[in-house]
């Protein structure tokens, strides 16, 4: 089976049509051209994802372990042995990426965070007044920390002995997250959409390889369909077991009477069946949106003259998200590893980089350092980049 | 001499060249087809990343070169010759060792416990002695006019029955608290949705519902209500709730390893379990509390007991939450103050 990209769009997809038949981009729409014209110069390479649960859980254990020992001070270096061992892991063309992050910088950066997270806690406790001040400080600060994180992850990573750069500015930082997110709730959220648009696109569309920068060619549109389809399965599950619920509770009511005894026990468990029915429906929607997003953001996305496959399904993500929760809560914690794994191997092996010139091409520049302080500013608010 | 396959790359393009590197103790040489094949390094001017699991091993070279293989013994060896990356070497060691993995295994969970059990709140209890109560004087203030909104009414009782209440509310602030005396005062309000309850806020402000002055009978019962709430504040208990909350949050954090999962049920479930629990000990330390200052002035704790009764059955149907609850259940408590009367601690 061959690949074809559309000359349109840039979109990559597999060639399953019977030959001769007319092809149209599943992105766009526009017409193809045939197989034959383009295939035999193109190449597709898949990312290749090498680690093992067991290994991973190996070494998450022992530096938790070391965490907890030193009260957090080996966070640092934990964080910096675990990324090290994803990045090494995974492979694109047989050779191995490579995360370089600095634990000292990493544990000046936790230590900043932390103080911030102290300083938010005593003043909501004992001067809730001021707490709006401190977030007012926050919310300013915080683009400043995307883009340095953004920077300090993509400085730190380097395959084939060159490594990636993040070009992003603080003027687009502050535009996207502090602009746009500020505006999201007067437009009644219908701007919500375009806001990750844009979150993404900062992502994106500032990214380089050595000398080769990425261009982004993404739209609005798919964003807004994933986030309406969302909405409207959201709306219809919402609906149907709220529905459900009430018809329990009154064949219940009606069946057994209105006994106290019951009462306490039974809600219980209906606190906990409906925390599940909402964890499973938020889950759903959220595999929705990131398949939906993701894929198309890497389809529009093009680095030199290599473009970018992503096959996420909502299906699988899901079914990935449910088993991880249903293994790591009945495993208390042990499985987090394996779940990890899990999840990065499904993401990373439906991703794949199409290129007609092949991957030893790319030049690379001299690298600089930055701190890692937003590198924990971006754990800690749980900002989703990337891979 | 050491010789094993590698790719090596330049660092100015992406391309891999596959090298056979030799190594002779003090120098390596890479043999390949690349510009200026023969390049032979001194050892001692190369880094070796530390190793990791099974993944490839790196050598970087002084000109920004990189060789990376997957033949560890060959670089275990040459690492080894150098004696550098001595930390990550035992870190690598404890992470590939089955019994060393378990040992720490062991180690965490011991390490868990003492936090959870006794190092958080020893630790709390200490910092909390050196915060004043002064500190909390606008949060609780805050905490005051919230209760008035949404759950209090002013109070229905006569000032010549406040006044007697008082006169012992400030009996039992100088029996169990003589030297911060001063912060303590006494709120009067009708319970509407609270019903029989008494409760203090952290700057020393007790508050207690007409529905409970109803249910007392006798002045000893309103003191075993108020020895409680007033321990509580003596014991700074809510700023110790605090302090334990936040080191449990933190611990919780390292553990999961990013803050947002903390919104995640698996991580919920555990820090609920472990703040009720720190909940229930106050309350068993606010009635041991109570507790003594009732056996001292020889009235042993049925006081307590007859009013604890009273309050839990004028709240029926009220939930048994268990474990998960911030109060040990009436049974409990009741089991707690005849067991300190017998033998008191």
């Amino acid at each position: 089976m061959g690949r074809i990209i559309c000359s349109h769009c840039n979109c990559s997809m597999d060639d399953s049509s019977t030959a001769g038949a007319p092809r149209y981009c599943m992105q766009c729409g526009a017409p193809v051209a045939p197989v034959s014209d383009i295939s035999g110069s193109v190449e597709r390479y898949t990312f290749q994802f090498t680690a093992t649960a067991g290994e991973y859980f190996r070494i998450w254990i022992v530096n938790l372990f070391l965490t907890v020992i030193t009260l957090g001070v080996w966070a640092a270096w934990a964080k910096v042995r675990n990324r090290r061992y994803i990045w090494a892991s995974t492979n694109l063309a047989g050779h191995p990426f490579t995360f370089h992050g600095n634990p000292a910088a990493i544990l000046r950066g936790n230590m900043i965070i932390a103080g911030m997270f102290v300083a938010y806690v005593a003043m909501k406790k004992f001067e809730p007044g001021l707490a709006g001040i401190l977030f007012f400080i926050f919310s300013v600060v915080f683009p400043f920390l995307v883009c340095k994180s953004l920077r300090f992850n993509a400085h730190n990573t380097s395959y084939r002995n060159i490594r990636f750069r993040f070009l992003g500015g603080f003027g687009e930082s502050y535009q996207t997250y502090l602009l746009f997110a500020g505006i999201v709730p007067f437009t009644l959220f219908i701007f919500f959409p375009a806001w990750q648009f844009y979150k993404k696109k900062y992502f994106f569309n500032n990214l380089a390889y050595g000398m080769t920068g990425s261009a982004f060619s993404g739209r609005k549109g798919p964003f807004y369909r994933a986030y309406l389809l969302a909405c409207v399965i959201g709306g219809l599950c919402f609906m149907v077991f709220s529905s459900l619920g009430a018809y329990a509770v009154h064949r219940l009511s009606t069946v057994l009477g209105n006994t106290g005894a019951s009462g306490t026990l039974g809600f219980v468990y209906s606190l906990f069946f409906t925390y599940l029915i909402a964890a499973f429906i938020i889950y759903a929607l959220q595999a929705v949106i990131y398949s939906m997003t993701m894929n198309h953001c890497w389809s529009r996305t093009r680095v030199g003259k290599a473009y970018f496959a992503s096959t996420l399904t909502a299906r699988r993500l899901l079914f990935i998200r449910i088993t991880n929760m249903a293994a790591i809560f009945c495993s208390l914690g042990l499985l987090i590893p394996w779940a990890k794994i899990r999840r990065t191997r499904y993401i990373l092996e439906n991703l794949a980089v199409v290129t007609a010139s092949g991957l030893d091409n790319f030049a690379s520049v001299a690298a600089s350092e930055t701190t890692a302080v937003g590198d924990a500013a971006t754990d800690f608010v749980g900002i989703e980049i990337g891979l | 001499m050491i010789r094993f396959d590698a790719s090596y790359f330049d660092g100015k393009t992406s391309r891999p060249y596959p090298v056979i590197v030799m190594f002779d103790g003090t120098a390596l040489a890479l043999e390949g087809e690349m510009d200026g094949t023969d390049m032979k390094t001194p050892i001692r001017d190369c880094s070796i990343d530390p190793a990791l699991g099974r993944t490839k091993r790196s050598i970087r070279l002084p000109g920004g070169g990189l060789v990376q293989t997957y033949d560890h013994d060959a670089v275990d060896a040459i690492e080894r010759a150098l004696n550098s990356n001595r930390p990550w070497r035992l870190v690598h060691f404890l992470e590939s060792h089955g019994k060393a993995v378990a040992a720490c295994m062991m180690c965490l969970v011991l390490a868990l416990i003492t936090l959870v059990y006794y190092a958080i709140p020893h630790v709390s209890t200490r910092v909390a002695r050196a915060i004043p109560p002064e500190v909390t004087a606008s949060a609780s203030r805050n905490a005051l006019r919230m209760f008035d909104m949404r759950f209090l009414k002013p109070t229905g009782l006569p000032a010549d029955r406040q006044q007697e209440i008082r006169g012992v509310f400030r009996d039992v602030v100088r029996r169990i608290d003589p030297s911060g005396a001063g912060i303590y005062t006494l709120e009067f309000r009708s319970g509407k949705n609270l019903g029989a309850n008494a409760f203090a806020l952290p700057s020393g402000i007790v508050i207690v519902t007409d529905e409970l002055v109803a249910l007392t009978e006798g002045d000893d019962e309103l003191s075993a209500i108020f020895a409680h709430e007033v321990a509580h504040v003596k014991w700074r208990h809510s700023i110790r709730h605090i302090l334990q909350s936040t080191g449990i949050f933190f611990l919780v954090s390292l553990l999961t390893g990013d803050v947002t999962s903390i919104t995640n049920f698996a991580a919920f479930l555990p820090t609920l379990l472990i703040e009720s629990g720190y909940s229930r000990d106050f309350e068993r330390e606010a009635d041991r509390e109570a507790a003594s200052l009732l056996i001292a002035s020889g009235k042993g704790t049925a006081p307590f007991r007859r009013i604890l009764e009273k309050i839990d059955a004028s709240h029926p149907g009220s939930l048994k939450l268990g474990v998960f609850s911030t109060h040990p259940e009436a049974v409990q408590r009741l089991g707690y103050l005849r067991e300190l009367e017998e033998s008191p601690k």
